[in-house]
């Protein structure tokens, strides 16, 4: 009796896939392990419900237990990580002790109290958030308005921030990564912690767990964490200015006005802790007068690569086919910016100043560029 | 840099940095160290392919900056009864270049013709 099995996620990796879990056509989950490398690799996996899955990975339960005492009694056996695993039932009633573990191997990526969202993170194959709101009243309830106001400001400052990261990272080919779908986050469930909602991400991820939005939170945590000193905040702060900065601001100013809480809760299946973070008024306000110290945090600078599809000197306009993500852009300049350029043929670097004129909540934004230096580039 | 295996187009990756005394530890043998401690998968298993493992990263070796992390992997199948010691590295820039990669603590390392293993240090664990 064979299984087709699916590699979900590569939880110990040294030199080889040590140990890992699979899924089969119904959605049950298997835990794999590498038992020999003597001639073929193999491998031995079995079946693992979610509770027992989750107790592995919180610590809980001894990697040895799971083989040596399967909850379904059946082992199977392959060779290859390939798209699909075929996965031979083990003839042999009992597991050789050469391919079991040495006791008290244990695998601790979260705590007991983070069961939940480790869980949810699991089902859905990818980072999880819980972002929690909460009034003066405390009382597990939020005025809609407060909700809306603030899930739509969270929603804006993780796509500036993850999009900000990834223009700062040395990543070829690009394009794929600016997809919404890589930064934008659904919501799936609430519970009560103050009024938590529970939004899951749809963005690409690796094998090992490594879910491409983790750039946005964890800049967004960082951005709401402790700081040592108002100098060392303005530095982490640089390396997101512009519009991550202008949300945060707005954000920080929601809180106080409010008097808002939220607690940021969030994991990936690659991580080995759950990140918490919580931002009181009293936080928010310390965080909104170094945001306000200095204006050109604010200003958002971006540049583009490729050739001129169109200049409109009387108007003062232009339009740029921008090489890293295949987009067209077009802005305002000065004329003058303007004369002797040409078009389609010939590559320039523009670097523009760029504004968001709508930023009211639930309204829509609309982006402009101002240009403000170009250059002839190879 | 020469490289001690073959390396594909772009490897080691861009964002790979060069070691400046970055202690790391791996599993080793016996109580001593041989050229088979330093093999990676490649040249451990020249046909096998797994899904999700680049080229580049077949081609390197695995450590981790944590003691414990290699004390924990000796546990598992593969090395059960078999390693004795972990061996310490203080890697410097001769050495090769190393990316953080997959979980904290572990890290992939391309090593370097230049690599000096005179400065081995063997942990004994059992």
């Amino acid at each position: 009796m064979n299984r087709l099995l699916n590699i979900s996620q590569i939880l110990v990796y040294y030199d080889f896939p040590h140990i890992f879990t699979a899924n089969d056509k119904v959605n049950t989950s298997y835990l794999c392990m590498l038992v020999s490398i003597e001639d073929e690799p193999l491998f031995i996996a079995t079946q693992i419900s979610k509770i027992r899955l989750i107790n592995f990975l919180n610590g809980s339960v001894d990697l040895r237990d799971i083989f040596e005492n399967p909850e379904i009694n059946q082992i199977f056996t392959f060779n290859q990580i390939e798209d699909e695993i075929n996965a031979k039932l083990f003839e042999l009633a009992v597991i050789p002790n050469s391919f079991l573990p040495e006791k008290d191997f244990y695998f601790k990526n979260h705590s007991q109290s983070d069961d939940i969202i480790v869980q949810e993170s699991i089902e859905y194959e990818n980072a999880v958030v819980h972002l929690a709101v909460s009034d003066e009243q405390n009382n597990y309830s939020i005025e809609a308005d407060d909700l809306g106001d603030i899930m739509k400001l969270y929603q804006v400052i993780i796509e500036n921030t993850y999009k900000k990261e990834l223009s700062n990272k040395k990543i070829k080919d690009k394009k794929s990564y600016y997809l919404p779908n890589n930064y934008k986050l659904r919501a799936f469930a609430s519970s009560l912690s103050s009024f938590n909602i529970h939004l899951y991400s749809t963005s690409q991820r690796d094998l090992f767990g490594n879910a491409i939005i983790e750039v946005g939170l964890e800049k967004f945590s960082q951005l709401i964490s402790e700081y040592k000193s108002d100098d060392a905040y303005i530095e982490i702060l640089r390396s997101v200015k512009g519009h991550s900065v202008s949300t945060l601001r707005k954000l920080m100013k929601k809180l106080i006005d409010d008097n808002l809480t939220i607690k940021h809760k969030w994991y990936s299946p690659n991580k080995d802790t759950v990140d918490f973070i919580k931002v009181t008024p009293e936080k928010a306000n310390r965080i909104y007068k170094v945001l306000n110290s200095s204006e050109e945090l604010a200003e958002e600078i971006r540049i583009f690569e490729g050739h001129l599809v169109q200049v409109d000197i009387d108007k003062g306009t232009w339009r740029i086919k921008n090489i890293e993500d295949g987009n067209e852009y077009s802005g305002e300049s000065n004329p003058d910016y303007l004369q002797g350029l040409t078009v389609e043929t010939v590559n320039y670097k523009i670097t523009c100043t760029e504004l968001i004129e709508a930023m009211k909540v639930s309204e829509k934004e609309k982006t402009k560029y101002i240009l403000t230096e170009i250059k002839e580039i190879e | 840099m020469n490289w001690i295996e073959n390396l594909p187009e772009n490897c080691p990756p861009e964002n790979s940095f060069i070691p400046d005394e970055f202690k790391v530890f791996r599993l080793a043998v016996n109580e001593t160290y041989n050229k088979n401690d330093f093999q990676s998968q490649r040249l451990q298993k020249p046909t096998s392919k797994f899904k999700g493992i680049s080229e580049c990263i077949a081609r390197s070796l695995s450590v981790f900056n944590n003691i414990d992390k290699c004390k924990n992997m000796s546990k598992l199948p593969i090395y059960k009864g078999r390693w004795k010691s972990i061996i310490e590295i203080d890697l410097v820039k001769e050495d090769g270049l190393v990316l953080k990669t997959f979980k904290a603590n572990h890290y992939s390392w391309w090593i370097s013709t230049t690599f000096d293993n005179s400065k081995i240090k063997v942990i004994n664990i059992e």
